[in-house]
């Protein structure tokens, strides 16, 4: 699977460095923007990780795996400081910035260097560091899929944990095929760092693994000790990728509708002229940073009260609910992104017809006429759907958290949940208004006089 | 031949996946190699400033122009400034952003080198909107107008 992304991602690459800078009419732009995103959260809905299982970026870090292992002597682990997912979150809000300040959907010559910088990096990091640095540690497109595939109604896990109890060999972790991610299959709990490589699937010499099916988003209800990263209360990186992964669902939706040039506008008269960069560092610091924090804090603050002194630390109880939200985040992220595939699938039956015509292997009529995979009107429901169906997942969540944070307590788990559930209803009041609104793609031309 | 072992594969089994990857790879250079030839006709120059002396003008109805039935009136003279009134017009919208299929225009009416479009604004946001008139000679003059189309 990876061989022909690898050849999609080339040609991706080419047209964006040298065909039509007209973002509707270049593979880069349609293929990266449209199809890719779409197809990354439909899969992530009705499968699972499918993506990084497929992912092209493996080809470069295989062979940076192999220069290391003959070079290196095996390479250099991961210094302790970043052995963890903040280089990722950076990365990963550096990039939504990126997006709307360059408008990188706009551009099909930018789009191609973001792609071929990602070959280098994944080359680059894996070349130096083992254990699969790139993908744990670094790449944002893999931390987005980590995080959808908590929704997904697949996993890769044991089918009999009896047979692993008598399993010597441990050819899951240990052999040549083990997991790079570091996960033990036996203590493998859910998709977090799961690349459905399949590594492991091959390595076991009992067949005792497989991608097997599960309830979408059971596995947050609970807090085990998860293998490769620990408990989940216990990892505050991990609980702000999922915050930013979560309200980011909104900033970006936000950021494509009329009000947030209204909002730019006001920002950039108060700033004495428009000033991109920092209208846009305001907006995502409102939106990923203060407001999350706050209303993180403020809902965190009231479980630990109603749950008293047992609750441990703040920090804990906002990492342990934090987890309620991914459901919503991901129904946003689903929402956003199915618009645009709906909008716009066909749309590639013309530019690849282009693309072929050019290099001299189509000559019949290039159908600029397709376009949406639906009628117009179906947009708004089947985007109110998705969220719709994220809201539900995320009350469950919380209600299934909250039990297990009371059992054996006399707390009612209702009454800590009660914050949670205000959050969620308000986020989802938040994101119909969003979708409710007319799309406004604008911003290429705004600064670029 | 490359043979090798690993400790838990049998012998050769490390030559075959080196000559295999080597077929890979070398199939991967013959379509890159064969694409940066053949894909000459893809390549597009960078825009260089257009020095044919035409000039066209762009009037649009509604101003600023809104979702829904558009117009466009454009003027269009030649080097001596005299209006070109004999031209074929072809005239495409794109939006500034994948996934939107063009809106192409229809010329409605055309008198002393003012042509009237009637084009389809699909969505708001960022247009490019570009003109080609055929002159009676063949020459092909083209513009490309930048434009922000906003919700009703």
């Amino acid at each position: 699977m990876q061989v022909p992304l690898l050849l999609i991602a080339a040609l991706i690459i080419f047209d964006g460095l040298f065909g039509p800078q007209l973002a509707p009419k270049n593979l880069a732009t349609v293929g990266v923007w449209l199809h890719y995103r779409g197809l990354v959260v439909l899969a992530l809905l009705v499968a699972g990780n499918l993506f990084c299982m497929a992912c092209p970026f493996m080809l470069p870090r295989r062979v940076g795996r192999r220069l290391r292992e003959r070079l290196w002597r095996g390479g250099r682990p991961v210094p302790r400081l970043v052995r963890n997912k903040w280089p990722a979150l950076v990365l990963l809000v550096l990039f939504f910035f990126a997006y709307e300040r360059f408008s990188l959907w706009a551009s099909p010559w930018l789009t191609a260097w973001i792609a071929l910088a990602y070959f280098a990096a994944a080359f680059a990091v894996d070349t130096v560091f083992r254990g699969a640095a790139f993908c744990k540690h670094i790449c944002p497109l893999g931390q987005f899929n980590f995080f959808g595939a908590l929704a997904s109604p697949l996993e890769i896990k044991v089918r009999d944990r009896a047979k692993c109890a008598d399993c010597r060999t441990k050819d899951c972790i240990r052999g040549a095929q083990g997991c790079e991610l570091a996960l033990f299959q036996p203590a493998k709990v859910g998709n977090l760092d799961c690349t459905f490589c399949l590594d492991c699937v091959h390595a076991c010499p009992y067949d005792n693994i497989g991608l097997i099916g599960r309830l979408p988003t059971a596995e947050l209800w609970r807090d085990p000790f998860r293998s490769g990263i620990g408990r989940l209360s216990r990892r505050p990186d991990l609980a702000a990728l999922v915050a930013v992964l979560v309200f980011g669902s909104f900033v970006n939706a936000f950021a494509m509708i009329g009000p947030v040039y209204a909002l730019r506008a006001e920002i950039g008269r108060r700033l004495a002229g428009p000033h991109p960069t920092l209208e846009l560092a305001f907006i995502f610091a409102l939106g990923l940073i203060i407001l999350p924090g706050l209303l993180l804090a403020a809902a965190g603050w009231i479980t630990r009260r109603r749950l008293g002194p047992a609750a441990g630390p703040l920090p804990a109880v906002i990492g342990r609910f934090v987890y309620a939200l991914v459901p919503l985040g991901f129904g946003m992220w689903l929402a956003h992104y199915s618009f645009h595939f709906l909008t716009g699938a066909l749309t590639i039956v013309p530019v690849v017809q282009s693309f072929a015509a050019d290099i001299g292997l189509y000559r019949g009529n290039v159908q600029w006429g397709l376009g949406p995979l639906v009628p117009g009107e179906w947009l708004f429901p089947i985007e109110a759907l998705c969220l719709y169906g994220g809201a539900f997942g995320s009350l469950v969540a919380a209600v299934q958290i909250a039990r297990q944070q009371t059992a054996g307590s006399r707390v009612n788990a209702l009454a800590i949940t009660g914050p949670w559930l205000a959050l969620i209803l308000a986020l989802l009041i938040v994101g119909l208004a969003i979708l409710v609104q007319p799309m406004e793609m604008r911003g290429t031309f705004m600064y670029r006089k | 031949m490359i043979t090798g072992t690993d400790g838990c594969c049998k012998p050769g089994r490390i030559g075959r996946r080196l000559r295999r990857a080597w077929r890979v790879g070398v199939a991967l250079v013959v379509v890159v190699v064969g694409l940066s030839g053949a894909g000459c006709g893809r390549m597009q120059a960078a825009a260089t400033p257009v020095q044919d002396g035409f000039v066209m003008t762009l009037d649009v109805q509604p101003s600023p122009p809104v979702v829904g039935d558009g117009q466009l009136v454009v003027t269009f003279t030649d080097p001596a400034g005299r209006p070109v009134a004999d031209a074929r017009l072809t005239v495409e919208g794109n939006m500034s952003h994948a996934g939107m299929k063009p809106s192409f225009g229809t010329v409605t009416a055309a008198a002393d080198g003012r042509y009237t479009i009637a084009i389809q604004w699909t969505m708001a946001g960022d247009w490019y909107v570009d003109i080609k008139a055929t002159l009676a000679d063949g020459r092909v003059i083209g513009r490309r107008f930048p434009m922000t189309v906003y919700a009703r």
